[in-house]
């Protein structure tokens, strides 16, 4: 059943014959049923359209619980299913911090990426709409170090003494923690093969992050998702932590203190 | 007549440039959007309490000084500021647990780094001294001194400024960790280390001598530590003999 049917399904259905059918209910109506709901919940973003009751009243099934009973399923399925409408409605995948006096830093991190070699492109010609960041997430095991980085830019920014030739570039480069641009922007920026990345724009507007979401052909995940899909052994050997050191201290705190010492070195 | 003009002009330079620096600092405060808090004021740095980007941070300001040229000080204090990066973030790498660093400004002559939560090492000798010694806990304490100045050392590192107060203890953890790299610098000489040394134990003796002998147990788990042990400690005696400073004769 494609998109448009389940949605013109779901308009009629949250009508006037919503209330009847769940009063009613007919057995013979309840495959039909199952199967909306089935399609409704694979699509989040229909979901987002109906209230709890009505939703209730799709997913009943009436063949399987008594009349008695009917009312309490409706009230179980109907919280139940209201909760996961507010998660997969909300896109708690997006995240954005606040950096400094109000300047914000927003971040999607998006896996299975297949379009890293156009995104590349798009950001050399400098065409990119809107401008972003794109960083090779496999290097970033929490967003601190990141937000550290960001302060850093946004410092400079404000001294209008950028090394790179924007804020976002300037937001790879100092993630990198090394002195070397070219080599910064390959190794934290994406390159063609690139499936795993972190979008990151400063002030962003949802607006803004939605067009983001679209550039990038790949699949959103959660910020929490970092710690576990970062290269470990390939950081270690990016900021030469030695494990001396990780001894005492977390990746993402050893990278903190290259990226704030870099200027000191 | 001449020379009386130039100072006059010297002087006017400075204080403009005094201006300006003030200006700065009021518009970063702005920047920053947190509050700083004055919570220390040493000779060389005024430290702060702040937030960084959401965690609770400690800014270090090294302040300029009035009394030299504006511009030996700035190159001086910026040399300073990097020098204590530097050797925070080296013994970090050495094993020794430091303050994550946050930031540097160079501008404003500012470090930015972790709030560590806990209580100083002075703080807990002086607790020891009034309620009696936990033998466990300094035993803890004294053998996690000894095993971090041995890290450093064997790292070519020397802290410069081994006081109780430079040490905190992380609560929660009991972890120790070094603070304050302001007068670091690297140096393989047995020399240096042993004055490290000596200047600990001067402090421990004036501050600490009713928890009994500390230093002994901080030598103990030096020893363990450093491989290069033996011609510090044999150093540390003759240093002991003759005080901190070297003689100059001859």
């Amino acid at each position: 059943m494609g998109n448009d049917a389940v949605v013109t399904l779901l308009r009629r259905w949250s009508g006037n014959r919503c209330t009847h059918y769940m009063t009613r209910g007919t057995p013979s109506k309840s495959h039909h049923c199952s199967l909306i709901s089935h399609s409704v919940i694979s699509h989040p973003n229909h979901l987002a359209l109906l209230r709890s009751r009505q939703l209730a009243s799709l997913l009943y099934h009436p063949s399987r619980f008594p009349p008695r009973r009917r009312c309490f399923h409706l009230l179980h399925v109907a919280s139940r299913e209201e909760a996961k409408v507010t998660q997969l409605s909300r896109p708690a995948t997006m995240k954005v911090f606040e950096i400094s006096n109000g300047t914000t830093l927003s971040l999607a991190l998006f896996t299975d990426v297949t379009n890293s070699k156009e995104l590349l492109e798009f950001m050399q010609a400098g065409t990119l709409e809107p401008e972003v960041a794109f960083l090779n997430a496999s290097l970033i095991p929490d967003v601190f170090p990141l937000l550290a980085a960001a302060h850093k830019t946004l410092v400079s920014k404000s001294r209008e003494s950028l090394t790179t030739r924007t804020l976002h570039s300037e937001l790879v480069y100092n993630y990198s923690g090394s002195k070397h641009i070219t080599e910064s922007l390959k190794r934290c920026g994406i390159s063609d093969s690139s499936t795993y990345v972190l979008a990151a724009r400063f002030n962003a507007s949802p607006d803004e992050m939605k067009a983001v979401e679209k550039l990038i052909n790949g699949k959103e995940i959660d910020l929490e998702e970092l710690e576990g899909r970062a290269d470990k052994a390939h950081i270690q050997k990016h900021y030469k932590i030695t494990a001396l050191e990780l001894g005492i201290s977390s990746l993402a705190d050893a990278i903190t203190c290259r990226i704030a010492a870099r200027d000191a070195l | 007549m001449n020379i009386l003009t130039r100072w006059f002009q010297l002087d006017s330079v400075s204080q403009q440039q005094r201006i300006t620096v003030f200006f700065i600092m009021e518009i970063t405060a702005d920047v920053k959007d947190a509050s700083l808090i004055l919570i220390k004021q040493g000779a060389e740095a005024r430290i702060f309490e702040s937030t960084f980007v959401g965690r609770r941070s400690i800014v270090k300001e090294r302040f300029s000084k009035k009394y030299r040229h504006p511009s030996l000080d700035s190159k001086l204090t910026l040399k300073g500021l990097n020098a204590e990066a530097r050797c925070m973030t080296k013994a970090r790498r050495l094993g020794v647990t430091t303050p994550v660093l946050y930031t540097v400004d160079p501008v404003l002559h500012t470090l930015t780094f972790e709030y560590v939560e806990g209580l100083s090492v002075k703080d807990i000798f002086l607790e020891f001294g009034l309620h009696g010694i936990v033998e466990e806990r300094l035993d803890d304490i004294a053998s996690q001194i000894g095993n971090a100045i041995g890290k450093l050392h064997d790292g070519g590192l020397v802290h410069g400024d081994l006081t109780t107060s430079n040490m905190l203890i992380r609560s929660g953890t009991n972890q120790l960790v070094l603070i304050d790299f302001g007068l670091s610098f690297t140096s393989t000489l047995p020399e240096d280390k042993a004055v490290d040394l000596y200047v600990l134990e001067r402090a421990l003796l004036s501050m600490h001598s009713t928890c009994g002998n500390v230093m002994d147990r901080i030598l103990a788990a030096y020893r363990k530590s450093s491989k290069q042990w033996s011609s510090t400690l044999n150093k540390l005696a003759q240093v002991r003999q003759r005080g901190r400073k070297r003689t100059m004769v001859g």
